[in-house]
């Protein structure tokens, strides 16, 4: 199923030339810094395609450690908790889980990265117009890829007092979004009561990923050829979902600071047939290495993944 | 703030994505839209489907309510052609009724033109909450059964109930909330009951 | 915490009050339950009959399965300047496609959704889309040192 918005610009957005782009980064660094770490309350909208969810968000932190709950408004009943570093995802069944988790996977306002400094090396940050979002001034900012085609172009309006990002769209090469997200209403003090981080739902904790120990074949594996710009942020042996009796699989997560994409290593006689579903922005892309199976899935454009999997090489390690 | 700005308020959360501020709307205004309604629908469970049914119009058309007009006339003008239309797909004509809602709570003299209106159990559950808030009414002491009265049956404002009473605005505020309370402890259990019975 | 609720029905408080008054009413049963008694308490009390008809669960649960609804924020009554929001109005027809108008500076914005389009997000599951659930389980753009714990009924865990 193919999601697309319909982008109509009645203006040209040509990006304003910036004094000093160090004085925008650091902007954008101390916008990371508060969607993180801002007390608020309020809700947003989420909007991928033609599907749209509504989340009400309650944040406090407390001498540095963050409580934060999100509820789904609409759709299947979900909560997402962060308090400190665990992240909770609960909810009455498991399809519903299986939608926290989706829902987990981006946790606006907190999408851009802790260190803003690594999306120098793949994006160019400009600014462009002002705009006004939940009743509040913000200023947009833009992150293209330097590689044209290759990642999705970003765009954030951060808030002009506080830099606290109000809205967040990504956009195709076409410049059409293909995800939204936008607050509708904010509080930006703490919210009055104390943020619970107990799940409503009377639910028992497992892992989610029941990582196993690395052990001969794909895991003596060493990856060659992934993009510049993109750094391995977890390596794990797994189970796949869904399919506890299959042997493990190699999964690695890079990530360049906004694009990020798994990478599935597995004997090609093992792996599933290759998947052609596509999640709003996500795409998968497949590649054979001999007796292996390159499976890859992330949030980069078609031609960028297609790309990465073609470069990709499998070394023995010595 | 106005009655009119609390429907306001409420019409914009939902217009916001909170569909619960609805639920809000929906137990303030359903037993005024549906005695609207009994003036054009004879049958008691057809009323009720009815003002299910432009509850739900009115949700998928809130998007386009502007405010001009205040929410319950807005709300009214919808239950009306929900009711027309519900009619005239059945093949049947509206039959008015102008005295249906009497002033004192009763059933009125229902007459030949709707003989189900009130089902015998729908009457009774009406007359039963009719009867346990009167009684409980009766049973506050003066001055909380005054301030409730005066809000309630004579529309007074908090300020206006203060000036009638001579006490300072936040009494009337602190007896009419307690009035509400000591009514709605003798009226919980009627309407558990009634949960449970689901008429 | 009541007492409150009282007042917002009576317009005795102020925008703030109310405001919140309003959210704790949505997000606490307790006080939602009270709203509705005192509801029919004034009902009652101005007469009238039809006590006994109580549309709220069905209206609730038709609610559950209906687009939610997003309109222009705005004044009441409505200005007469052009809405410089963007609005989600789920009546206009732009089939399967949500229309999304951007960073114009003086005319008006709007997000346009065929109503019958709009819908929640439905998950996929493992058995359909084991690398995207993969994918997504591992992919979060929380730092890398978070500890992820992920929720299942207690019934399912018993079961395996």
């Amino acid at each position: 199923m193919q999601f697309r918005f319909c982008v109509f610009l009645g203006v040209l957005l040509a990006p304003l030339v910036q004094a000093s782009p160090d004085d925008d980064w650091a902007l954008l660094g101390k916008a990371a810094q508060v969607a993180r770490q801002q007390a608020l309350s309020g809700s947003y909208l989420h909007q991928i395609g033609s599907a749209s969810e509504t989340f009400r968000i309650q944040r406090t932190v407390s001498k540095g450690k963050v409580r934060e709950r999100r509820v789904s408004l609409d759709g299947l009943p979900r909560e997402i908790i962060r308090h400190g570093d665990v992240l909770i995802t609960s909810a009455p069944d498991e399809h519903s889980l299986l939608a926290a988790k989706i829902s987990s996977a981006k946790l606006f306002p907190a999408i851009l990265p802790d260190n803003v400094a690594m999306l120098a090396d793949g994006y160019a940050l400009s600014r462009l117009g002002s705009d006004r979002v939940a009743s509040r001034e913000c200023q947009w900012w833009q992150l293209k890829s330097l590689e044209a085609g290759q990642r999705y172009t970003q765009r954030v309006c951060l808030d002009k007092a506080s830099h606290l990002p109000l809205k967040w769209v990504t956009l195709n090469a076409q410049q059409d979004a293909v995800e939204l997200f936008s607050f509708i209403e904010l509080d930006d003090r703490a919210p009055r009561a104390k943020v619970s981080v107990q799940p409503v739902y009377p639910l028992s904790s497992a892992s989610s990923a029941s990582a196993v120990k690395a052990e001969e074949g794909v895991g003596s594996l060493e990856i060659k050829g992934i993009p510049p710009g993109f750094r391995l942020l977890r390596s794990v042996m797994r189970k796949m979902p869904g399919n506890d009796g299959a042997p493990p699989v190699q999964h690695r997560v890079y990530s360049d600071g906004l694009a990020v994409f798994s990478l599935f290593v597995e004997y090609a006689k093992d792996a599933k047939p290759a998947p052609h579903l596509t999640h709003g922005p996500i795409s998968v892309a497949t590649d054979n290495e001999g007796e292996y199976r390159l499976t890859l899935v992330g949030d980069l454009p078609d031609a960028g993944l297609q790309s990465i999997a073609r470069h990709l090489r499998l070394v023995k390690k010595s | 703030m106005s009655d009119r700005e609390l429907d306001q308020q409420l019409v914009e959360r939902v217009q916001r994505g909170e569909k619960r501020a609805f639920d809000l709307l929906v137990s303030k205004y359903q037993r005024r839209l549906g005695r609207l309604l009994s003036r054009f629908i004879k049958d008691s469970a057809d009323i009720e489907d009815v003002t299910q049914e432009a509850f739900i119009k009115a949700y998928r058309a809130l998007p386009s309510f502007r405010g001009e007009s205040a929410f319950y006339t807005w709300l009214y003008r919808i239950g009306i052609n929900t009711a027309k239309n519900f009619l005239s797909a059945n093949g049947r004509r509206p039959v008015f009724k102008a005295g249906v809602e009497d002033e004192d709570g009763e059933v009125a003299d229902l007459g030949d033109q709707m003989p189900d209106y009130h089902t015998p159990e729908a009457d009774m559950m009406n007359r039963q909450i009719v009867e346990t808030v009167n009684q409980a009414v009766n049973a506050l002491p003066e001055e909380l059964r005054t301030a409730i009265t005066l809000r309630e049956m004579d529309g007074l404002s908090y300020e206006e109930i203060a000036q009638v009473m001579d006490c300072p605005i936040g009494t009337v505020r602190s007896r009419i909330f307690r009035a509400r309370e000591a009514i709605a402890t003798q009226l919980r259990p009627l309407l558990d009951t009634a949960k449970d019975k689901r008429w | 915490m009541k007492e409150n609720i009282s007042a917002l029905m009576d317009d005795a408080l102020d925008d703030a009050a109310a405001h919140a008054a309003i959210t704790d009413l949505q997000a606490d049963k307790t006080l939602k339950d009270s709203w509705d008694t005192y509801q029919l308490i004034g009902d009652a009390m101005r007469g009238g009959g039809g006590l006994a008809l109580d549309v709220r669960r069905e209206v609730s649960e038709r609610l559950r399965d209906e687009p939610t609804v997003l309109a222009p924020a705005r004044r009441w009554p409505l200005p007469a300047r052009k809405l410089r929001h963007y609005a989600l109005a789920a009546s206009l027809a732009c089939a399967a496609v949500v229309g999304w108008m951007g960073w114009q500076q003086d005319e008006s914005e709007m997000v346009v959704a065929k109503a019958s389009e709009a819908q929640v997000f439905s998950p996929v599951t493992a058995v359909e889309a084991p690398y995207l659930l993969a994918h997504q389980e591992m992919a979060g753009t929380i730092d890398s040192s978070q500890r992820r714990v992920a929720y299942v009924p207690a019934r399912d865990k018993a079961a395996h």
